[in-house]
């Protein structure tokens, strides 16, 4: 029984990573992703590794500093938002931070790049996640002055990261209209959105590597403009990783922002979890 | 009796809101243009609540803020005035006015200026509640008038023509 179950799960993987090369050539890699060419080129540095080259300047909290959050700047000029490595819970956010940054530039997802930092300072360890846009918005904000043209078209973006929050257990990005922010120069013909604040997911999640995939219910979009070939998209693109892609993005974060026991479990999770992701979303078997 | 009227009132508490708009979060020395300032008191049951801010951008200032909220930040005081009048309506306006720093972070961004400033009452504010109002309002003028200007740096436009508004309402102790 056992063994009729898993030569079946094979065959699947097979027809979908054979479906997704099909897809791939069609469709641009670029569909989910909308940060500026320089943005880009720094989350293609920091996607290949976990800390930073530059040298960071912490700075003062973010708000009134009840997100936790901290502005931090670089010698070189370059701007950041930085969050401790732990919560007082002791959730690994920076860690999470980081894996679903990775994770998300491979999946061409607009989440913005982010790296691991220890303050030499202090020895205090952080994330450092990019600002998303030169000039944004939270979705909170703006959400009440955008057209339905722009709804529509930001609307696989956010079908994309709904499949994608699934797959990581985000249950943070159900509808937290802080969690995501619009880039206020784009336009309704091409509306920019940008999803940030992971920390709360994957390893946090109590039964993360072992509970059924229930999908994040539709928030931020009107239902009717969910994007159902986005949602297939993801899953196959999700699916299509490579099993040592997902294990060396976890594995290479160091043990002092994410304990071993925690890195055993998000890859565990990572790697059951996808396989539902196509069942759940009732785009596939 | 006077010694007791001046022990009831502890200092009037006074914040200031300097709400500016960012045209490039992701590098350090991005444009900042100076919308207003958002001012707040609050005394012996009794909130006080101000608004000095820009009646519009130039367009030179126009030109570099991103076309979605163009339209609304080109005018700054009428866009100020609906989140003034969701402040001073609220049930709880000191809770709502405290929330705005971590509600606008981003390019439009609401920053404390400093701590809450104490600020002593004179006699008459003491004795009277009308007096204690019209103190408020003076008080809020000119802490608004005082913070707007200094909001203004070497790069900013001279002439900035402004619009201002105070209001006073009782607040449960």
């Amino acid at each position: 029984m056992v063994h009729r179950v898993a030569s079946r799960l094979s065959c699947m993987a097979d027809r979908i990573r054979s479906h997704c090369s099909i897809l791939r050539q069609i469709v641009p890699g670029s569909m989910f992703r909308c940060f500026a060419q320089d943005h880009e080129e720094l989350a293609g540095v920091w996607a290949g590794t976990t800390g930073t080259a530059e040298v960071w300047t912490l700075g003062a909290p973010i708000g009134t500093g009840e997100s936790g959050s901290y502005h931090v700047t670089s010698a070189a000029g370059r701007r950041g938002a930085c969050k401790p490595a732990f919560a007082s819970d002791t959730t690994a956010r920076a860690a999470h931070e980081k894996i679903a940054a990775d994770l998300a530039h491979s999946l061409k997802l607009s989440v913005p790049a982010c790296c691991l930092w220890t303050d030499q300072a202090t020895g205090k360890q952080y994330s450092i996640s990019m600002w998303a846009f030169s000039q944004a918005d939270t979705w909170a904000q703006v959400l009440p002055t955008l057209s339905r043209t722009f709804l529509t078209n930001a609307a696989p973006a956010f079908a994309a990261a709904r499949v994608f929050h699934t797959w990581i257990a985000d249950h943070d990005h159900a509808g937290h209209g802080g969690n995501v922010v619009v880039d206020l120069t784009s336009s309704e013909a091409k509306p920019g959105v940008a999803f940030i604040d992971h920390a709360f997911s994957l390893s946090r999640v109590p039964g993360f590597d072992s509970h059924p995939v229930a999908p994040l219910a539709i928030h931020y979009i009107p239902p009717e403009l969910e994007s159902r070939s986005a949602i297939q998209q993801m899953c196959l693109y999700i699916n299509d990783l490579e099993d040592t892609m997902i294990e060396g993005i976890v594995r290479r974060v160091p043990a002092e922002f994410l304990p071993l026991d925690k890195a055993d479990v998000i890859i565990k999770g990572l790697l059951r979890r996808r396989q539902e992701l196509p069942r759940a979303f009732g785009v596939g078997t | 009796m006077s010694t007791i009227t001046q022990a009831a009132f502890a200092p009037a508490s006074l914040r200031i809101l300097e709400i500016s708009y960012h045209c490039d979060l992701t590098q350090v020395g991005g444009r900042v243009i100076p919308l207003g300032v958002l001012v707040d008191l609050r005394v012996a049951g009794l909130y006080g609540l101000g608004l000095v801010a820009r009646q519009t951008l130039t367009e030179e200032e126009a030109c570099h803020v991103g076309a979605l909220i163009r339209p609304r930040i080109a005018t700054p005081f009428a866009y100020l005035s609906s989140i003034y009048d969701e402040v001073f309506d609220a049930s709880s306006p000191g809770s709502v006015f405290e929330t705005l720093p971590d509600r606008h972070n981003l390019s439009l961004a609401f920053t404390l200026a400093g701590a809450a400033r104490a600020v002593s009452l004179p006699l008459p504010a003491k004795r009277s509640v009308a007096a204690r109002r019209s103190w408020a309002i003076d008080e809020l003028q000119s802490a608004g008038n005082e913070a707007y200007w200094h909001m203004f740096g070497e790069g900013d436009p001279v002439e900035v023509e402004k619009a201002v508004k105070e209001q006073t309402r009782a607040e449960a102790a």
